[in-house]
């Protein structure tokens, strides 16, 4: 079979999915599936048999899963949707995460209220996990704006890191059995402490399998005029850790806002990271997008915008809305809001855009299979 | 509580106080005796796929939370998407006995006369 880019397009109003031929000259597009309903997850499995999967967050009916094992020509839900236990008292509310666990069948799940579920047969069936749903601070965990959520899921070896709005980050380093904050350096903008244990509004972390210990997050920024309790907090949007997130720096210099959601890593090139500065208003600083690419790990950054609106846009790019194939000359992808998918070809050199009047995104997801 | 049916008693006994919980209170100990009127549940067309494709179901039930403790047994996947894991009506979701909404009435105690038309109906909200 041809290797085919494929895309997983998450939008207000169900899900889409656009594929093409290897030099990504054109892509096709289907979908919605689950149309209608707001889809915040998406997964693209290519462990063997590729397989896809979606959120699918009826906000009438409750949460489903869609799964696709013919290549996202047809979506069936699984036989059952994360749920908390009976006598837990939290009801699920929205997924926002979906990666792929260990097992061939393994998924993990992260949820809105801010939990994390495992499948170990394909989404038909979860649990809980209880060493981070049921942790001594996840009572005490705010809903930032986007609501209570656990948003990211890395898996590396043992080690295990969420990414949680607003919980901040937590790390197991026993498969997922225990978990502890780990947020020195992660500041917060929106409480007394600037830099408290727990309650960042972490928004994305990215890793590398290249760069053991290395870790990018995109946390909430925008901090630089506080001038209430605890002054003003420059810089603390974008982070990196070179110790398995035990610790935290900031690396937001150069960049015109330490704002944003998505943070995505170059998939052969652990120095090369990407993100997308925000402005306080959740819009593109000056309306002019740009992407941002730091090939040095953050220590200088360059803006990347040809091909890309130079003035009146104002589109958010949300968390997960942001992806880079695996190609020898890799791709990024970013969605907005206003429900344009652009393309930046050599690694975000030259932009296009793909599709330009989808719903509002909320997320992107890319891979060969 | 007057209501358009005219023949429905509300129930004295305090309920459960999240709105639309189903969660049995001391109140289901105490049921009154008598023949269980046989009601008719109308299912939305987005939720006759979990049903087997029902537009209607029949069931015995002598107030709208029994009705559900029913639908929960019987008809588990069309439950789930009605009521969340707590046993909570879901909140973009209408009851309406005949023509009534439950939350006017008596919530999920509402109680039901042989007849009575149960339908579920998704809110006018969202964008």
């Amino acid at each position: 079979m041809v290797d085919r880019i494929i895309l997983t397009i998450g939008t207000k109003k169900g899900l889409f999915v656009a594929d093409a031929a290897k030099p990504r000259r054109s892509f096709a597009l289907r979908g919605p599936f689950g149309p209608g309903i707001p889809v915040y997850s998406t997964l693209i499995d290519t462990r063997g048999t590729p397989c896809l999967y979606a959120s699918s967050c009826n906000p009438f009916f409750g949460m489903k899963v869609l799964r696709s094992t013919d290549m996202g020509k047809s979506f069936t839900e699984t036989k059952s949707a994360p749920a908390f236990p009976k006598d837990d008292g939290r009801a699920l509310v929205n997924i926002w995460g979906l990666e792929a666990g260990g097992g061939k069948k393994d998924l993990w799940c992260g949820v809105e209220p801010a939990s994390l579920f495992r499948s170990h047969d394909g989404g038909d069936s979860w649990d809980l996990v209880p060493g981070i749903s049921n942790h001594d601070h996840a009572r005490k965990w705010q809903p930032g704006n986007g609501g209570l959520c656990m948003h990211t899921i890395i898996r590396d070896g043992n080690r295990v890191h969420l990414g949680i709005s607003t919980g901040g980050h937590y790390l197991s380093e026993d498969g997922g059995e225990t978990f502890r904050a780990s947020n020195q350096g992660v500041g917060a903008g929106f409480a007394p402490d600037p830099y408290p244990e727990f309650g960042q509004c972490v928004h994305k972390i990215a890793r590398h399998d290249d760069a053991p210990g290395r870790l990018y997050m995109q946390n909430h920024g925008g901090w630089a005029d506080w001038t209430g309790p605890g002054g003003p907090r420059p810089d603390i949007g974008v982070l990196r850790s070179d110790d398995y997130g035990h610790s935290w720096r900031s690396i937001a210099k150069g960049l015109p806002s330490d704002f944003g959601f998505p943070i995505v890593v170059h998939p052969y090139d652990a120095d090369t990271v990407y993100v997308m500065p925000l402005d306080a208003t959740r819009s593109c600083p000056g309306g002019a997008p740009a992407v941002w690419r730091s090939e040095n790990g953050g220590e200088s950054w360059s803006r990347l915008a040809r091909g890309l609106p130079r003035k009146q846009s104002y589109f958010t790019v949300l968390r997960d809305a942001m992806d880079i194939d695996r190609l020898k000359a890799p791709a990024l992808y970013f969605g907005t809001t206003t429900g344009q998918l652009w393309i930046g070809r050599e690694g975000g050199e030259q932009w296009d855009c793909l599709f330009d009047s989808l719903p509002p995104i909320y997320n992107v997801k890319v891979a060969v299979a | 509580m007057a209501t358009s049916t005219g023949h429905r008693q509300q129930s004295q006994i305090p309920v459960c106080n999240r709105v639309g919980c189903i969660v049995p209170t001391a109140s289901d100990k105490f049921h009154p005796m008598g023949p269980v009127p046989t009601i008719t549940i109308h299912v939305p067309g987005p939720l006759r796929t979990y049903c087997a494709g029902a537009a209607q179901l029949s069931i015995s039930a002598d107030t709208v939370r029994t009705a559900l403790e029913d639908l929960q047994r019987s008809q588990a996947a069309l439950y789930r998407n009605v009521c969340d894991e707590t046993g909570t009506v879901r909140r973009h979701l209408n009851v309406f006995v005949n023509s009534d909404n439950v939350r006017d009435l008596n919530g999920v105690d509402t109680t039901l006369a042989p007849g009575d038309v149960v339908t579920i109906l998704p809110a006018v909200s969202g964008g």
